[in-house]
């Protein structure tokens, strides 16, 4: 498709929900009532769509002749606007042989190229990836900042772009069948389009603070929609706790942005993340900033993708209903953190004591969240740990550029990978959680319900799917991304610098792995195997999802199952996404011995849950009893929520608590004090005027003596 | 456009003398008639005014049209447009001038004035029954003194406005205010009189320093001219410093900044909800605004030396404070109250950035302030209405019965915490981005209060409208939803709060200019703070050529 078709492409991608959210906020309650998800699905189908061409169509786009336009925009947005797109056309020609030529070249000698490009980084020419940026009007413009509405697609937006909005449109329409005759259904949808395009303009937006505005935009609308029943009050604390646990990230991510636009001048991707030799300058000059702006990143995305400690509000997420759970807290939001690390990758890899603490962190976490999803019995709960997780597996990944330049657009990939195949199956988990919760009448709870296999069976094989994609078996989209997850470790774990830190990562991901297969086939076997057990909420017939919410989960079935083995060993996701600026292409490799590693993972912990749940169903219990301490320490979810109450939360009341009091006694009493001067002075002098003659005449007399006195020692 | 400007000054004084003669024979119901026609005429001349003032900036960027000018020469740092000047007193050098102008920073004060006045007498529509034809005059007379401090340009006029808004204030909580009505009333009005004579002293000074000079300008209490005049004589550094101090305490105690705001939560608490949304919509701007139109083109050494220093301190302090202090009270209202404080800490903290950034995004404060909490106190006073209480733990889940206040609350809420995409966030943000260029520690620290600021008021949110519904004790009536005359109160201000976050671009053309001549005058203050100005380095300049 031609340039010119692009951009009105680029605009309807996120235009289209936001009218769906406007149409549905004002016409739903009153007109669409239970027609509200029409325009959410129109919506969501015309960007889902839209996504898919821009997708297609993008690699095509010739940036480098169009690039330097785009770099005098940033400069003077109006220009960029005006630009007529004949003039990139023009200008094609002269650039399209250097493109040709790159493409015609081995294999070998372009990674050769690549590896010396890395090398030579700081005086390389900026190595621009295919992108399109669309100017849409003057936003803030004050001073030294400029902030532009812009859009900008490159190869990383573009697949989280269709990931999001093909997510969106499957959860949007077992929405439909789920929040069935809920007297909020218009607000569900209209938040839920909300969401869409906040989400959509979060990765298209062109600059760092754009991507702060929407990053703060999805965080309200899962502040809605957690709190969708706002009269259970465990709903409107959950939502709350989302909301201000976030707020600490994005204290992080504030100043990050202050940190880039001080130093860089500009808060615009393409100035910021396109230039190679101004990074390198400014880290030469100032070898602190780099490593202060990524911490301060991080510290966003570690709200926004629920890291330790920032972890705890994920959990308790789960208020809301399931598809905002499946579409919000699993599929898309929740890896906003992982894309911005992922994309602010040229300014991570000049500090790579930073990448290592996401490394750390990634490991810290998955390790924790998987110990507590042990012991879960809410099903849902298994899940939402499961989800922190596997984000700690994607921040694991993305550290490891630390270990080696030539390891830095391996580790993006491969947490990328794991983010786009994570999508689909955790999606499919939770709406399959949601199919079961819909049957069971809203229990959840794993111990009240079993053998679901003959009442629900598309339900169970699609959990199933999803769950065997989780757990790394072979084949499916999970086994594909954890695989190269591990790669990168391993390969950073045989580095000299870093390797024994890498070293104890790996350790930590492969257990991290197996206790991931262990949960999720607990979770299954526990569900849906076992004698038939109804809860009584369930009615005598529990009902098997209705076709507007069994196609989704077959639709994302067949996703989980076919995506990972036609986008991984293809290299098509890897070559796609290496086009981003900021990466290089590399090679893609078949790791036999990985393979062989988590497949033996996979099938240890399938095996160890089938024994415990299916085979013999009485241990659970006494290795309960006999490790009581440690199954206490997970199953009280290491008790992070109270520790955290006590450390933060109780002071900080009381802190504020003194205040008030400080206020009243202190301050106000001594503005009080300063108050009372006057009339305590008054009432002290008024004594004096009280009439008595003697006083008047003792006064007298001490002031003519005192006079006197004073008049013999001046002369 | 004079003329809009003294009908906009003259239309609240004229309805509020009408209401006053015709106190007696008014009822209750006629009453507010006649103060909500006045407040909307008022308000309409204000937008045209606005709308005047915009186009005709637009135009002349345009079309090469003649732009609005100023006749005050260029040196000056207020350039008023659409001025007035009337001598109406000369005795010697003395010269007393009724001198009114607008720029683009009043012009929008102006407007925010009578938006706010006229969603104060809707909401007071049913609550005041007692002397309504008094309530009303008083309001529209606070009003008039609002609208005349933003529109005057000569110190005395600006002084005698600016003590003037004191009176009507004094009565709307003396007489209809709360339970401890009377000691809020004589503490707010001593408190911020005591602060005002100091101020006074100081202005004093500067005028008498300005008239031993012979080369002093012709008009001494015309603030244009007397800024032109010290651009050229600076005072000195020394005594610069105690005039600063002393014109600043009148200001300091009405934004208030901390330590000196302790009458603001008991003046809010026992104001009528129309008192509290004047109060802390306009009345506290009055202090930011006098920072900005007198001490920072007066004393810019000062500022620099004393102001960015010691006042940005005090509102991070003011920030961090406010924000703890509004986390334990357990008055809905006072929690706004305290809240103010802590958004005037914002607002305060981009003020002393001293640059482009900081003091447009403290302009911006000053006005999505004034929408946000005017329209957090209008909320309160719409839940006491209905249940006379202001406690939270008596309340909770009310969005069940109150469906359509529980949206606006939470939009609200929102803007108040300074979500993107609402006016609150463009105004702190610039602020915050401005003290991060003149001092990063200062902008770090008020940072933690957007973090604060989330946890008070969503906690709010969550104790009085989400869980499960318990309503406080009220009559045999029923509780009602908001009505329409409370959407119209409450609804422009939201639609405001929207268009300004989502297209600040019309606001901040319209106030760059101003902003620019302060700045410029302020930047050749020699500062010798190493300063994190954004480079300018050779590499971004390369890279983009």
């Amino acid at each position: 498709m031609s340039e010119e078709l692009l951009y009105p492409l680029l605009w309807l991608i996120p235009v289209a929900p936001l009218a769906s959210a406007i149409v549905t906020a004002l016409l739903g309650p009153k007109v669409l009532k239970y027609r509200s998800h029409l325009p959410c699905w129109s919506a969501l189908a015309v960007s889902f769509l839209s996504s898919l061409v821009l997708l297609y169509s993008l690699p095509s786009v010739d940036s480098q002749a169009n690039k330097p336009e785009i770099w005098r925009a940033g400069e003077d947005a109006t220009a960029q606007a005006e630009q007529p797109a004949g003039e990139a056309a023009t200008a094609q020609p002269e650039s399209t042989d250097g493109g040709s030529a790159a493409s015609g070249e081995s294999e070998e000698s372009r990674l050769a190229a690549a590896v010396a490009a890395l090398k030579a980084k700081s005086d390389a020419e900026p190595k621009v990836g295919p992108e399109i940026v669309a100017f849409g009007f003057e936003w803030l413009h004050v001073g030294k900042l400029e902030v532009p509405f812009e859009l900008r697609v490159d190869s990383i937006s573009a697949i989280m772009l269709s990931m999001v909005t093909g997510v969106s449109l499957l959860v949007a329409m077992f929405g439909s069948g789920y929040m069935h005759h809920d007297a909020g259904y218009p607000r569900f949808f209209a938040a839920v389009s909300m969401f869409v395009f906040s989400m959509c303009m979060l990765v298209m937006a062109n600059s760092f603070v754009l991507l702060f505005v929407f990053w703060e935009m999805v965080g309200l609308c899962s502040y809605l929609l957690i709190g969708f029943w706002f009269h259970k009050p465990s709903a409107a604390a959950a939502s709350k706790k989302a909301f201000v646990v976030n707020r600490i990230g994005d204290f992080g991510l504030i100043m990050a942005i202050f940190l880039i636009w001080t130093s860089f001048g500009s808060v615009s991707f393409s100035d910021v993340l396109g230039n190679p030799a101004t990074i390198a300058r400014l880290h030469s000059v100032a070898p602190s900033l780099m490593p202060a702006i990524c911490f301060c990143l991080f510290l966003g995305a570690m709200g926004k993708s629920a890291q330790f400690p920032l972890q705890v509000w994920l959990p308790d997420a789960m208020e809301g209903p399931t598809p905002v759970s499946a579409l919000i807290h699993a599929a898309t939001m929740v890896t906003a953190g992982i894309y911005l690390v992922a994309r602010c990758t040229p300014l991570f890899e000049y500090a790579p004591l930073v990448q290592l603490t996401v490394t750390g962190t990634g490991a810290i976490t998955a390790a924790l969240a998987a110990l507590i999803a042990l012991t879960q019995t809410d099903l849902k709960r298994v899940l939402a740990y499961s989800t922190v997780s596997q984000l700690g597996f994607m921040f694991m990944a993305l550290g490891c550029g630390a270990a080696g330049a030539e390891l830095v657009t391996p580790a993006v990939t491969a947490g990328m990978f794991h983010l786009f195949t994570h999508a689909f199956f955790k999606a499919l988990l939770f709406l399959a959680a949601g199919s079961v919760m819909h049957a069971m009448g809203d229990v959840i709870d794993m111990r009240r319900f079993s053998g679901l296999k003959r009442a629900l069976p598309i339900t169970h094989w699609t959990f199933l799917v999803g769950a065997a994609a989780l757990a790394g078996v072979p084949l499916l989209a999970g086994f594909w991304s954890k695989d190269e997850i591990l790669a990168v470790l391993i390969a950073a774990a045989k580095t000299s610098q870093y390797g024994l830190f890498f070293g104890i990562v790996l350790v930590i991901a492969s257990l991290t792995a197996l206790l991931t297969a262990f949960y999720t086939f607990r979770a299954y076997f526990m569900t849906f195997c076992g004698p038939e057990k109804f809860p009584e909420e369930a009615g005598h017939h529990p009902h098997e999802a209705t076709p507007i919410m069994a196609w989704p989960l077959r639709i994302l079935a067949v996703s989980a199952l076919l995506i990972g083995l036609a986008v991984g060993p293809t290299h098509l996701f890897a070559g796609y996404l290496q086009r981003t600026t900021g990466l290089t292409p590399v090679e893609g490799h078949f790791h036999l011995d990985v393979m062989a590693l988590s497949v033996f993972i996979a099938t240890t912990g399938i095996g160890l849950a089938w024994m415990l749940y299916v085979a013999m169903p009485t241990v659970p219990a006494k290795i309960a009893t006999v490790l009581k301490p440690f199954y206490a320490l997970s199953q009280g979810k290491f008790f992070l929520d109270e520790i955290l109450l006590v450390l933060v939360v109780f002071p900080l009341r009381a802190i504020a608590w003194l205040s008030t009091l400080f206020d009243r006694l202190v301050i106000d009493g001594l503005i009080d004090g300063v108050a009372r001067v006057p009339r305590t002075l008054s009432d002290r002098l008024k004594g004096l005027q009280g009439g008595p003659v003697t006083a008047y005449a003792g006064v007298m007399w001490i002031g003519m003596v005192a006079a006197v006195v004073l008049a013999m020692t001046l002369l | 456009m004079q003329a809009l400007l003294f009908i906009t000054l003259a239309i609240p004084t004229v309805t509020a003398v009408l209401l006053m003669l015709f106190r007696s024979s008014l009822a209750t119901a006629n009453a507010r008639w006649v103060a909500v026609c006045g407040g909307s005429l008022a308000l309409l001349c204000s937008v045209f005014l606005l709308a005047r003032y915009h186009s005709a900036g637009a135009m002349s960027l345009e079309s090469g049209m003649k732009p609005l000018t100023s006749t005050v020469s260029p040196d000056s740092v207020l350039q008023p447009k659409v001025e007035y000047v009337h001598t109406w007193l000369k005795s010697g050098r003395m010269q007393l001038d009724l001198y009114f102008g607008v720029d683009g920073i009043s012009v929008a004060m102006i407007a925010l004035t009578t938006l706010l006045t006229v969603s104060a007498i809707l909401i007071s529509w049913e609550s005041i029954q007692d002397r309504a034809a008094e309530f009303y005059a008083a309001l529209l007379l606070l009003e008039t003194g609002l609208v005349g401090v933003f529109c005057s340009f000569d110190l005395i006029l600006f002084y005698v406005f600016f003590e003037m808004t004191l009176i009507p204030l004094f009565f709307l909580i003396a007489v209809w205010g709360g339970k401890e009505r009377k000691w809020a009333a004589v503490k707010f009005f001593l408190y911020t009189l005591a602060g005002s004579l100091v101020t006074l002293s100081g202005l004093i000074y500067v005028v008498l320093y300005a008239s031993v000079d012979p080369t002093g300008p012709a008009n001494l209490t015309s603030l244009p001219a007397l800024s032109a005049w010290l651009k050229a004589h600076p005072i000195p550094a020394q005594l610069q410093t105690t005039l600063f101090i002393a014109v600043s305490m009148g200001f300091l105690i009405k934004v208030p900044v901390f330590p000196f705001h302790t009458w603001l939560p008991l003046a809010h608490v026992e104001a009528p909800t129309a008192g509290s949304i004047v109060l802390a919509g306009v009345l506290l701007k009055l202090g930011s605004y006098g920072f900005l139109r007198i001490c920072l083109p007066l004393f810019p050494e000062a500022s620099v030396a004393i102001g960015l220093p010691v006042i940005g301190l005090l509102s991070v302090i003011g920030i961090i404070y406010g924000s703890l202090c509004a986390l334990a009270q357990t008055d809905i209202k006072k929690l706004v109250a305290y809240s103010s404080v802590a958004h005037l800490g914002f607002c305060m903290l981009g003020l002393f950035a001293l640059n482009t950034e900081g003091i447009t995004g403290s302009v911006l404060q000053m006005i999505n302030h004034g929408l946000s909490t005017g329209a957090l106190f209008i909320i309160v006073g719409m839940i006491y209405e209905r249940y006379h209480t202001r406690e939270m733990s008596e309340m909770s889940g009310l969005a069940t019965r109150l469906p359509r206040i529980a949206v606006f609350m939470v939009f609200i809420s929102m803007s108040s915490i300074g979500l993107p995409g609402l006016n609150g966030f463009v105004g702190e943000f610039l602020s915050l981005a401005g003290m991060f260029r003149a001092n990063p520690v200062y902008s770090a620290l008020g940072t933690t209060g957007v973090i604060l600021g989330a946890w008070y008021l969503l906690t709010a949110v969550q104790k009085v409208f989400f869980g499960t519904l318990v309503e406080p004790h009220h009559g045999d009536h029923d509780v009602d939803d908001m009505n329409p005359r409370e959407f119209l109160a409450i609804a422009p201000l939201a639609i405001l709060c929207l268009w300004i976050g989502v297209k600040p671009g019309p606001l901040l053309d319209m106030i760059r200019p101003d902003i620019k001549a302060v700045v410029d005058h302020l930047e050749k203050v020699p500062r010798n703070a190493a300063e994190g100005a954004p480079s300018e380095t050779p590499a971004v300049e390369a890279s983009a050529e």
